[in-house]
C-alpha cells in the first residue's frame, strides 16, 4: 500500500498546478463574489468548495466569513459543496451571490450504510441511529467508545475504568448473555459487545481483549486505536432487520463507523491539536498519624477478646506501641503517592481532497495519555489512508490502509479494568517512601514494567463494476492483522519475594472477502418519489480468522536486574509450587485457533414512491465451530416502512416535515460454540500399556448438534419531524428474545464426563426508546442566540425465560465474596443472592431468642457467634435462629440498568458555542465491595493498612444511635459475626446517576488578518472539561467505575477528570 | 376546512398508533414465565432416623438442606404412627413445656433468675419448626409416650412445589437421668464395663498412691446416686478404697469461690458453678442447688453441654510440690437430690512425703 503516498503527492501537485492555471486565464473572465450561509441559522460557512461545473475546474474555498471571490467565465454554473450539506448550484454573474445551503443531516435524505450498501435513510426500515462525527470531537479520550455514551437511545455504554486505553462495557438493548466467569470483583459477564464495522470491514469489537480473568494480553481494542477526528459518522443498528445482513455476528447489534473521505477540489489540511490535563479524582478521606494510632490502640485495648489477647496484639504491633520511635511516628498520605496529575497532548492532521471521481484522505494521529495512577498510560499512533477512484461511470475502486500502534503501560495493575491502587495503601504511621524504605504496592507502580503494545494493520480493496445498466458487481476484500505483546517484569519485593517475568505474544488476523451483485430498478429513474423502485442484492462472504497466543511466564529469577532467560526453562515447569504458588504458570502456547465461516445473503427492497417500503433479507451462515450436524444457521428478516407524510392527504400540513412508521422482525445468530464443545478435546495420557496414548478428555462431552445462539426481535418505530426541523422524535419499541444460549449442563458421574454444553438458556428483553431533538431558539439572522436540546432515553426490561434441562434456578458461586449470582426464570436475567439487612440491634435484648434452646440468634448454624447490641439485623428466613448462607439469602437486585440515556445542550452566540453533554442511568443494583472490604480490614487493628475516615460513616456507637453500619470499633466481636460481609443488601445500593460528561466552550476566529496571511480557512479554539461530575445517591465515589455486573471493586481505576485546551485549524 | 379534517385524521392516526404501541408493550409481559418459588428436587434431610430419650428435650437442628429452594419453606409432620402402622396420636398431643422468653446468659445469680426467663407454653411432643424443618422431641415421660419405634412423614412445600419425606423413624428410648449414663437406654441393662458400664472421671492426673505410683483414671469409679426428690441438689463426696469418707479439706488447691464451667452452648464460662454452695459440718460433702437440667442447656444443646468440676490438691513429694487433679464432666437430667460419689479403688496419697 505504500505506493499511495507518491500518488497522493502527485495528485496534490497536480491540483496546485490546476489552481495556478486558473489564474493564467484570469484576464478573460469575470470575478464572482458572494457569501455562503447556512440556511437553517444563517451562520457563514467557511471552507465551502466552489467548482465550476461547466469547465469542470475547482475554483476555491470560502473564507472564514463565508465570503468568496473566484474568477470564472460569465454564465458558467458554479457548484458549492460542503460536507453535511446539499450541493447548491448557481450561475456566475456580475451580481454578488448569496448561497443558502441546507444541512443534510436534519433530513431523512442522509445516506445510511445498511448491509454494506448505502441507502437513503427514508427507505431504511430498521432501527438505525446515526451519530455525526461532529458530535464526538473536542475531547481527547483514549477510546472512542467513551464518547458514544448517552448518544444513542438503547446503546448502553458504561465506562468501567478510567485506565487509559481500556474498554468499558457495551450492550444494545439489554444483556444477551448469561455466562459469568470469575468471581469477586473480577466476575465478568460474557461479552454483549456488538459487531463493529469500520469502513465496511467487519471487525471484532473485542479484538485483543481476552475476556478471561487472567487478562494476559495487551487489551487494546479497535475502538481505542481509531482517532475520533477521523470519524465521519457512526451508525448503530439496534433491531434485527438492520443487523440481519451482518449474519452470524450481528445478534448483539452492529455499530458501523465510516471514516472521513476527501471532498474538496483543493486539498484541505485539517489540524486538531490540543493539550489536556488529567486530574486525579478526589482521594478518599483517611485518618492518619495520631488519629490512626488512637483508633488502633483503643480498638485493641477495649475490644479484644480478653486482656491477654489485647496485650499480645499490642506487644506484636510495634508500629503502634513504639510511639517514640520516629520510624513509626508519621502521617503519610499514601494515596498521594499513587496518584498524579498529568499533562498530555493529542494531535491529528488530516490531508484530504478530491471529488466524486477521485478522492483521497490521509489521517495522522498521535495521542499521549498518561493515567492518573503512576506508570500507567496509553500512547497511540495511527495512520489512515484512503483512496477512492471512479475512472468512469461504470467502475468504482476504493482502497484503504489503516495502521496503528497502541502502547499501554499498566503500572502494577492487572485484571480486566487495569486495577487501580485502591487497596494498596499502607498504614499512615509508616515513613514515606525513600530510597531504603518502601511498600511493595507502591514500589510496584514505581519500578515494575508492564508494556503492552498492539500493532494493528488493516487494509481493504473494493471494486464495483456496472455490468449492464443498474447491475453492479462488487467485490471487497479486507485483511485485519493484530500483534499484541505484553512485557512485564515484577521485582521480587513487589511480588511476594519472587521475581516475575511475563511475556505475551498474540497474533490474530482476519481475512474477509465479500463478492456480490446488486441491481436497482426504478420505473421513474429521475425521481424515485414518482414510481416503483426495486433493489435486489446478493452476496457471499468468506471469513477466515486465526489466533495464536504464546506466553512465557518465569518466576523466581536470580535478581531484579536479570530479566531472563526468555525461553522455556524446565526449572520453571508449570505446577512447580515453589515457582508458582497460584497455579497460574502458563508457559507455552496459550491458545491457537483457526475459524472459517461462509455465508450467503440476499436482500430484496422495494418501495412505491418511497412511501411504502418493504425490505426482505435472508442470510445463511455456516462456520467451522458450529456443531458438525448443524453447520448453518438461518437469519431471515422483514421490514416495513410507511412514510405517511408523503400521503396526499397529509402533504398540505406545513408543520409536518416528515413522519414514518416502521415495523421489523428478524432473526440473528451468534456463533458461540467452539470447536472444543462440539468436537471435544483429546489429550495425551502418559502410560497405557507402557506407551503414551490419546484419549478423550473427560471434562466436556462433545455435542455435535450444538447450534449457534440466536435472537429474534420485533421492533415498531416511528419518526416524526415537526415545525421545520424544530422538533424531531424517534421512538422505538422492541421485543427481543435471545435463545439457544449455550450453557453447561452437568452430567451424572456414570457418563464419565463432567458436563456437556447445550443450547438451553433463553431470555427476553423488551423496552422503549425515545430520542427528541428540539431547536428551542433558532432565529434566522446570523450570530443570534441558538439553543438546541437533544434528549434520549431507553427503558429496557429483561426476563430470564429458560435454562437447560427445565430447571428454573441456577446459582453461580462466587468463591471470593460469596456474592453468588442467581439466574432465575421469570426474573431479570442475573440477580444477586444476598442477606437482607433490616437495621441494627439497639440492645442485646432485641435479639430474638430461640424459645426451645434458650439462646440468642447467631451467625451460622454452628458455633456461638451470638448477635448482640450493635450487630446487623439480618432476616432469618427459615426461622432457625441462625443466619446461614444456605437458608437466609434473598434473590435480589439487578445489575442491568432499567433506563439509560443522555442529554445534550448546544448554545451558540456569535462566535461562541457552548455544549453541555450529560448522560444518565436509572435503577441499577451496585454492590459496594469497596466499602465492605475497607470495613472488614478494620477488624484487624493490629495489621498495617490504612484507616478510612470513619466520621464519614454512620456507625453504631451505643443504644439509640441512628446508624446504618454496625459497631466498627468492636473489632473482636466483628471478626466473629462478620457484620461487614459483602454479600448483604446493606452494600447493595442503587447506582442511578446523572453525569455531566462534557462541557465544551468554543470560539471560532473570524476575520482576523493573520488567518488570511497564513492561509487559514478555519480556526477554532476550544476548551473542554471532560468527566465533569457525577451525581448519584450511591455512597461510593463513582457508580460507573464498577464491573459489568455492578460490583464496585476497591481496586478499580478511577475515572479522571480532564481539561483540554485545543485548536482546530483548516488550511 | 380540508386542513382541519387532515389534522383530525392525523390525530386519529397518532392516537390509534399510540394505543397500538401501548397494547404491544402491554403484551410483552404476556407469555413470559412468572417468577415462581424454586423447589429443588434434591432437597434432603441429613438424617431420617431420630434417636430420642424420654426425660429431656431432644433437638435435631441444622438437618435440612434446601438446595437453594426458595425459602421460607413450609414443613409439617404427617401421619405419625407406631412401627406397625397404627396411628400414634400421643406424639402429636400438646404437653406443657418451658419456653425461654429471654436468653440464658450463664451469669444468672440464682435459680429463680433462670426460671424467670422461662415461661409456660404448650407444644406437641414431636414438634417441627414450621419454616426450618428442625425437629424437636419435647421432654416427656413414658406415661405419655411409650418407648419404641415410631414412624412419621414430613411434608415440605413452597409456591414451587411440595415433597413428602416418608417413613422417617423416631426411636424413643429410656431416659438418661444423668450423663454419662452407664445403662443401655433400650434395654435398661447395665452396659459392659468396657462400653461405659462403669463411670470414671474424665481426668485424673498427678494422683499417686501410697507407693508413689501414678493412679490412672480407672482407679476411680464415679456413682450417681439419687437420694430424694425434695429439691434439685447436687452433692459431691469422696471415698477411699475402704469406703471411708475423704474430707474435702484434702483438696487443698480448690478455689471454691471461683468454680465455674464452660458451656459449649453459649460459648461462655458459667459462673457460679451452681448455687448456694454449702459444706457439711465435717467437710465431707459439698452440696449445691442446681437448676434442672444441669447444666441449664444440657438437653437443648443436643446433649453436648456439660458441667465439669475438677478437684485439685497439691503435696510435697521428695522435694517438689506436685499438683494432682480429678475432673469430671457430667450432666443431670432427672430432677431430685443427686449425689456424685468418687470412689478410689486404690487409696491416693494426700500427705506430704
Amino acid at each position: 500500500m505504500k505506493q499511495h503516498y507518491p500518488s497522493i503527492k502527485r495528485l496534490i501537485a497536480a491540483l496546485l498546478f490546476l489552481g495556478g492555471s486558473v489564474t493564467c486565464f484570469a484576464q478573460q473572465a469575470i470575478t464572482v463574489r458572494g457569501r455562503v450561509l447556512d440556511k437553517q441559522n444563517g451562520s457563514p460557512l467557511p471552507g465551502v468548495s466552489i467548482n465550476d461545473v461547466t469547465s469542470k475546474k475547482a475554483l476555491g474555498l470560502t473564507d472564514d466569513r463565508g465570503n468568496f471571490q473566484v474568477i470564472t467565465e460569465s454564465g458558467h454554473q458554479l457548484k458549492f459543496r460542503y460536507i453535511g450539506y446539499d450541493d447548491q448550484v448557481a450561475q456566475a454573474g456580475e451580481a454578488a451571490l448569496r448561497i443558502l445551503m441546507t444541512s443534510t443531516s436534519k433530513a431523512l435524505k442522509e445516506a445510511v450504510i445498511v448491509g454494506y450498501n448505502a441507502r437513503t435513510k427514508e427507505t431504511v426500515t430498521g432501527a438505525v441511529s446515526v451519530i455525526s462525527g461532529k458530535d464526538i470531537q473536542d475531547v481527547p479520550v483514549s477510546n472512542v467508545e467513551q464518547l458514544l455514551q448517552g448518544k444513542v437511545a438503547g446503546l448502553n455504554i458504561q465506562n468501567l475504568t478510567g485506565a487509559p486505553g481500556f474498554s468499558g462495557s457495551v450492550s444494545i438493548r439489554g444483556i444477551s448473555q448469561l455466562n459469568i466467569s470469575g468471581g469477586g470483583d473480577q466476575a465478568t459477564l460474557a461479552s454483549n459487545n456488538p459487531l463493529l464495522v469500520i469502513d465496511n470491514v467487519p471487525i471484532d469489537y473485542d479484538g485483543g481483549i481476552d475476556q478471561s480473568m487472567l487478562q494476559p494480553g495487551a487489551a487494546t481494542g479497535p475502538l481505542a486505536l481509531i482517532p475520533p477526528d477521523d470519524i465521519e459518522s457512526i451508525e448503530v443498528f439496534k433491531d434485527a432487520q438492520a443487523a440481519s445482513l451482518y449474519g452470524s455476528r450481528g445478534a448483539n447489534g452492529v455499530i458501523v463507523i465510516t471514516t472521513k473521505r476527501g471532498n474538496s477540489p483543493t486539498p484541505v489540511i485539517t489540524v486538531n491539536s490540543n493539550v489536556f490535563i488529567n486530574f486525579p479524582p478526589e482521594l478518599r478521606p483517611t485518618w492518619g498519624g495520631l488519629f490512626e494510632r488512637r483508633f488502633r490502640v483503643n480498638s485493641i485495648l477495649e475490644n479484644s477478646r480478653d486482656l491477654i489477647d489485647s496485650r499480645n496484639k499490642l506487644n506484636n504491633a510495634q508500629f503502634l506501641t513504639d510511639s517514640l520511635n520516629p520510624f513509626y511516628n508519621n502521617s503519610t498520605n499514601w494515596q498521594g503517592y499513587f496518584y498524579q496529575t498529568t499533562i498530555n497532548t493529542n494531535h491529528n492532521v488530516q490531508i484530504s481532497g478530491g471529488d466524486a471521481r477521485l478522492n483521497y484522505k490521509t489521517n495522522l494521529a498521535y495521542q499521549l495519555n498518561q493515567g492518573v495512577i503512576k506508570n500507567t498510560g496509553f500512547n497511540k499512533y495511527s495512520l489512515n489512508m484512503q483512496l477512492n477512484f471512479q475512472p468512469d461511470q461504470r467502475l468504482r475502486v476504493g482502497a484503504q490502509l489503516f495502521g496503528a500502534l497502541g502502547q499501554k503501560a499498566r503500572g502494577n495493575g492487572g485484571g480486566l479494568t487495569n486495577n487501580g491502587a485502591g487497596n494498596a495503601f499502607s498504614s499512615s504511621l509508616n515513613p514515606s517512601p525513600s530510597h531504603f524504605i518502601g511498600i511493595p504496592e507502591l514500589e510496584g507502580y514505581d519500578n515494575n514494567l508492564d508494556d503492552n503494545n498492539t500493532v494493528n494493520l488493516r487494509g481493504y480493496l473494493s471494486a464495483d463494476y456496472e455490468l449492464i445498466p443498474n447491475l453492479w458487481l462488487s467485490s471487497t476484500t479486507s485483511y485485519d492483522y493484530y500483534t499484541d505483546t505484553r512485557d512485564q517484569f515484577k521485582q521480587a519485593f513487589t511480588n511476594n519475594d519472587l521475581t516475575m517475568l511475563y511475556g505475551y505474544l498474540g497474533r490474530r488476523d482476519e481475512l474477509n472477502t465479500r463478492n456480490g451483485v446488486n441491481y436497482s430498478y426504478s420505473t421513474v429513474p429521475t425521481n424515485m418519489e414518482q414510481g416503483h423502485n426495486l433493489y435486489v442484492s446478493f452476496f457471499n462472504e468468506v471469513n477466515i480468522k486465526t489466533n495464536k497466543i504464546n506466553i512465557v511466564d518465569l518466576r523466581n529469577g536470580p535478581s531484579d536486574y536479570y530479566w531472563g532467560p526468555r525461553g522455556y526453562s524446565p526449572r520453571f515447569y508449570p505446577g512447580n509450587p515453589f515457582n508458582d504458588p497460584n497455579g497460574k504458570n502458563d508457559n507455552g502456547v496459550h491458545a491457537t485457533s483457526v475459524y472459517h465461516a461462509l455465508s450467503w445473503a440476499g436482500i430484496v427492497s422495494y418501495n412505491y414512491k418511497t412511501k411504502y417500503n418493504i425490505d426482505l433479507s435472508y442470510r445463511l451462515d455456516g462456520n467451522s465451530d458450529a456443531g458438525v450436524s448443524d453447520r448453518y444457521s438461518v437469519n431471515p428478516a422483514i421490514g416495513l416502512r410507511w412514510n405517511f407524510n408523503k400521503e396526499r392527504w397529509l402533504r398540505d400540513l406545513t408543520w409536518l416535515d416528515y413522519g414514518s412508521l416502521r415495523m421489523t422482525y428478524g432473526i440473528n445468530s451468534r456463533a458461540t460454540s467452539t470447536i472444543l464443545n462440539t468436537l471435544g478435546v483429546y489429550q495425551i495420557y502418559a502410560d497405557y500399556n507402557n506407551a503414551p496414548s490419546v484419549a478423550p478428555e473427560f471434562s466436556v462431552l462433545p455435542n455435535p448438534t450444538l447450534q449457534p445462539e440466536k435472537s429474534y426481535q420485533y421492533d415498531i418505530g416511528a419518526d416524526l419531524g415537526l415545525f421545520k426541523g424544530r422538533l424531531t422524535f424517534t421512538y422505538d419499541t422492541y421485543y427481543k428474545r435471545t435463545y439457544n444460549i449455550v450453557r453447561s449442563f452437568y452430567l451424572p458421574d456414570i457418563t464419565g464426563y463432567n458436563e456437556v454444553q447445550v443450547n438451553g438458556g433463553s431470555l427476553v428483553n423488551y423496552g422503549h426508546e425515545l430520542a427528541v431533538t428540539a431547536r428551542l431558539f433558532n432565529p434566522l439572522q446570523p450570530g443570534a442566540f441558538h439553543w438546541t436540546v437533544s434528549l434520549n432515553g431507553a427503558l429496557n426490561r429483561g426476563t430470564l425465560t429458560g435454562l437447560p434441562g427445565g430447571i428454573t434456578l441456577y446459582r453461580q458461586i462466587d468463591p471470593v465474596y460469596a456474592e453468588d449470582f442467581i439466574l432465575k426464570v421469570g426474573r431479570n436475567p442475573i440477580s444477586n443472592y444476598l442477606y437482607q439487612n433490616t437495621g441494627i440491634y439497639q440492645s442485646t435484648a432485641d435479639v430474638p431468642v430461640d424459645p426451645i434452646r434458650g439462646v440468642r440468634a447467631k451467625w451460622q448454624a454452628g458455633g456461638t457467634n451470638f448477635f448482640q447490641a450493635g450487630d446487623p439485623i439480618w432476616t432469618d428466613v427459615n426461622g432457625d435462629y441462625a443466619i446461614s448462607g444456605n437458608h437466609d439469602k434473598f434473590v435480589i437486585g439487578n445489575p442491568d440498568p432499567l433506563m439509560t440515556g443522555g442529554m445534550s445542550n448546544t448554545f451558540s452566540y456569535h462566535n461562541f458555542s457552548l455544549n453541555i453533554y450529560c448522560s444518565y442511568l436509572i435503577k441499577r443494583t451496585l454492590l459496594n465491595n469497596a466499602l465492605s472490604t475497607r470495613l472488614q480490614q478494620l477488624s484487624d487493628p493490629d495489621k498495617m493498612s490504612n484507616v478510612y475516615d470513619l466520621d464519614q460513616l454512620r456507625y453504631w456507637t451505643g443504644a439509640g444511635s441512628d446508624a446504618s453500619y454496625s459497631d466498627i470499633m468492636n473489632v473482636y466481636h466483628n471478626s466473629l459475626t462478620n457484620p461487614f460481609l459483602a454479600d448483604q443488601d446493606l452494600f447493595a445500593e442503587d447506582g442511578s446517576y446523572f453525569k455531566i460528561n462534557q462541557i465544551t466552550l468554543g470560539y471560532t476566529f473570524l476575520n482576523f488578518g493573520f488567518m488570511k496571511r497564513w492561509g487559514l480557512h478555519l480556526l477554532r479554539a476550544y476548551a473542554t472539561l471532560y468527566n465533569v461530575g457525577i451525581f448519584s445517591p450511591y455512597s461510593g465515589p463513582d457508580p460507573e467505575t464498577v464491573t459489568t455486573l455492578g460490583r464496585d471493586d476497591i481496586k478499580g481505576y478511577p475515572a479522571a477528570r480532564s481539561l483540554t485546551l485545543g485548536i482546530n485549524a483548516q488550511f | 376546512m380540508n386542513r382541519k379534517i387532515n389534522i383530525k385524521r392525523m390525530a386519529g392516526i397518532l392516537l390509534t398508533l399510540g394505543i397500538l404501541i401501548t397494547l404491544a408493550a402491554g403484551c410483552y409481559k404476556e407469555g413470559l414465565p412468572e417468577e415462581q418459588d424454586y423447589f429443588s428436587k434434591d432437597m434432603n434431610y441429613s438424617i431420617n432416623r431420630f434417636v430420642v430419650n424420654l426425660g429431656r428435650t431432644n433437638p435435631f437442628v441444622n438437618i435440612f438442606n434446601a438446595d437453594y429452594s426458595s425459602e421460607p419453606l413450609t414443613f409439617s409432620i404427617l401421619d405419625v404412627r407406631h412401627n406397625d402402622g397404627s396411628p400414634a396420636p400421643e406424639l402429636r398431643q400438646e404437653i406443657p413445656v418451658k419456653e425461654w422468653k429471654e436468653y440464658y446468659s450463664g451469669d444468672e445469680k440464682s435459680i429463680a433468675e433462670i426460671t424467670a426467663k422461662q415461661q409456660d407454653g404448650k407444644s406437641p411432643v414431636l414438634y417441627i419448626r414450621p419454616n426450618s424443618g428442625e425437629i424437636f422431641f419435647r421432654n416427656t415421660d413414658s406415661s405419655k409416650v411409650k418407648i419404641g419405634t415410631y414412624r412419621f412423614d414430613v411434608k415440605v412445600s413452597n409456591g414451587g412445589g411440595e415433597k413428602i419425606f416418608s417413613d422417617m423413624q423416631l426411636d424413643v428410648r429410656l431416659p438418661h437421668p444423668y450423663e454419662p449414663y452407664e445403662y443401655d437406654d433400650s434395654t435398661g441393662l447395665l452396659l459392659p464395663p468396657d462400653e461405659g458400664g462403669v463411670i470414671h472421671p474424665n481426668q485424673v492426673s498427678g494422683v499417686m498412691d501410697m507407693l508413689e505410683r501414678t493412679l490412672p483414671a480407672d482407679s476411680v469409679n464415679v456413682y450417681f446416686v439419687k437420694t430424694g426428690d425434695a429439691k434439685n441438689t447436687l452433692t459431691f463426696k469422696f471415698f477411699d478404697e475402704d469406703s471411708t469418707i475423704i474430707p474435702l479439706t484434702r483438696f487443698n488447691m480448690m478455689q471454691w469461690d471461683s468454680l465455674h464451667y464452660r458451656s459449649g452452648m453459649i460459648g461462655a464460662d458459667v459462673f457460679p458453678f451452681a448455687f448456694n454452695r454449702r459444706f457439711d459440718s465435717d467437710s465431707t460433702a459439698v452440696t449445691y442447688d442446681i437448676p434442672n437440667p444441669f447444666p441449664v442447656l444440657a438437653d437443648v444443646s443436643g446433649n453436648t453441654d456439660r458441667a465439669s468440676i475438677t478437684f485439685k490438691y497439691n503435696r510435697a513429694s521428695f522435694g517438689q510440690r506436685k499438683n494432682a487433679s480429678i475432673g469430671l464432666s457430667f450432666a443431670i437430667y432427672a430432677p431430685g437430690e443427686w449425689q456424685v460419689i468418687f470412689k478410689f479403688k486404690i487409696d491416693p496419697k494426700f500427705d506430704d512425703d
